[in-house]
């Protein structure tokens, strides 16, 4: 009887923790994901550093949502992951636009260092 | 018949062949495109180290992208390409990313070079500006110095000056103290003293008994004072002829210098000269002033 009731505990456990899984909506969290980094990011920084992979990180956001409202899924994953993967791009433009900003001022200000130095 | 079977499995064979050639279409441009930028990605060694996992992930979604082409699977392979792409453009900024951090260690060396330098050279620049400073600040005290020489040099001048001016004044004090006797006026020439009392024999310039001893106690100055010049300026009345009263003014004043020359005065130091009627202090109208206007004038030269 105690074996039986052990038995049925494990699989009512096992049901239970297998309830978020069966439960989990991909296409939804990818879109949610994609908002998430596509908000975080300084629209007027996406702009100049990376303007093209913004639109295009909100554009396949759009379309993921779109599909998802007509229950297309695989085709909403895509385009969801590759919302996330432009907003990736963006995220690491941004950093280089301003390690490019850097080199050029540095650039600048040893220059006039230079000049002041030879005049 | 053998011939025969052997000929259709050729043409089967080879229509096999053309079929499957048919079937597998060409890569599309942009799918070459990609996998052209995966492999210069590849090959350069910053986009490499630093984006290994994506580009991994390209290699991956382009090796699919091809085979959805080549199945026709058009939604597939267009998701496919976007990743492929999208990791390979990832990997690239990644690689630009160490290219731009090392740019910068390196112009921060260049700049910390150049600061450096002008350091080295402001303070050259400040040294020399002070051995400059030094050596005006020397001059410049050298010239203080001869300043302060020649102001002493005036100062001392100044004294002597004083000195001087303070003994002639002594002077001037001992001899109007020794000479209170006759009346006395500054003029520019000297100290002049006036004699209005000589008595002379009428008509002549013969100094009488008196006017010699009215005159001794300036020829005893003058033997004191044998650095002393002076002036004799004999002056008349208006009575009589001009010419006259000139003739007779000189005479009276060589005179007076012929008894000072007598009692021991150097010639050399009197000069004398005749005024005649020409320079009155009086009126010539009345016997008063007239007796004003006849006068001997002895000026103590400075």
């Amino acid at each position: 009887m105690r074996i039986l009731s052990a038995m049925a505990a494990t699989l009512l456990g096992g049901v239970l923790l297998a309830a978020p899984a069966a439960f989990a909506d991909p296409a939804r969290d990818n879109i949610l994901r994609a908002e998430a980094q596509i908000q975080a990011l300084n629209p007027a920084d996406a702009a100049m550093a990376s303007g093209t992979d913004y639109q295009t990180a909100k554009l396949r956001l759009d379309e993921a949502r779109a599909a998802e409202d007509k229950n297309r899924r695989e085709e909403s994953v895509w385009r969801s992951e590759e919302a996330l993967l432009h907003a990736d791009i963006v995220q690491e433009n941004i950093k280089l636009h301003g390690l490019k900003r850097t080199v050029s001022e540095i650039e600048t200000g040893v220059e006039t260092l230079r000049r002041e130095l030879n005049s | 018949m053998k011939n025969t079977l052997k000929a259709a499995a050729g043409i089967a064979a080879l229509s096999l062949v053309l079929g499957a050639c048919a079937a597998a279409p060409t890569p599309s441009p942009r799918l070459l495109a990609a996998e052209a930028s995966l492999q210069q990605a590849k090959a350069t060694p910053t986009t490499f180290e630093s984006g290994r996992a994506p580009l991994e992930k390209a290699e991956v979604a382009l090796r699919d992208a091809r085979e959805f082409y080549m199945k026709r699977d058009e939604d597939k392979y267009v998701h496919a390409m976007r990743m492929g792409e999208g990791y390979v453009a990832l990997a690239q900024s990644r690689g630009d990313q160490v290219v731009a951090n090392r740019k910068i260690t390196s112009l921060n060396k260049d700049r910390a070079d150049v600061v450096a330098q002008a350091r080295t050279r402001q303070l050259n620049t400040a040294e020399a500006a002070t051995a400059v400073a030094n050596a005006a600040t020397a001059k410049a005290e050298a010239r203080a110095s001869q300043s302060e020489i020649v102001a002493a040099s005036a100062v001392a001048a100044q004294a002597s000056a004083d000195t001087a001016r303070i003994a002639a004044e002594a002077r001037t004090a001992a001899l109007r103290a020794e000479l209170a006797g006759y009346e006395q006026k500054n003029t520019a020439l000297g100290v002049t003293l006036i004699l209005r009392d000589l008595q002379f024999a009428s008509g002549s310039s013969v100094l009488t008994a008196g006017a010699q001893g009215r005159l001794a106690p300036l020829a005893g100055f003058l033997a004191k004072q044998p650095d002393t010049r002076i002036q004799i300026a004999g002056h008349t009345d208006s009575q009589g002829a001009d010419a006259t009263n000139m003739t007779l003014s000189a005479s009276r004043s060589a005179s007076v210098g012929a008894y000072l020359t007598s009692t021991g005065v150097n010639a050399g130091r009197i000069s004398s000269v005749g005024m005649g009627e020409s320079a009155p202090v009086a009126t010539n109208d009345t016997a008063a002033g007239r007796a004003i206007n006849r006068r001997v004038e002895v000026t103590i030269l400075n």
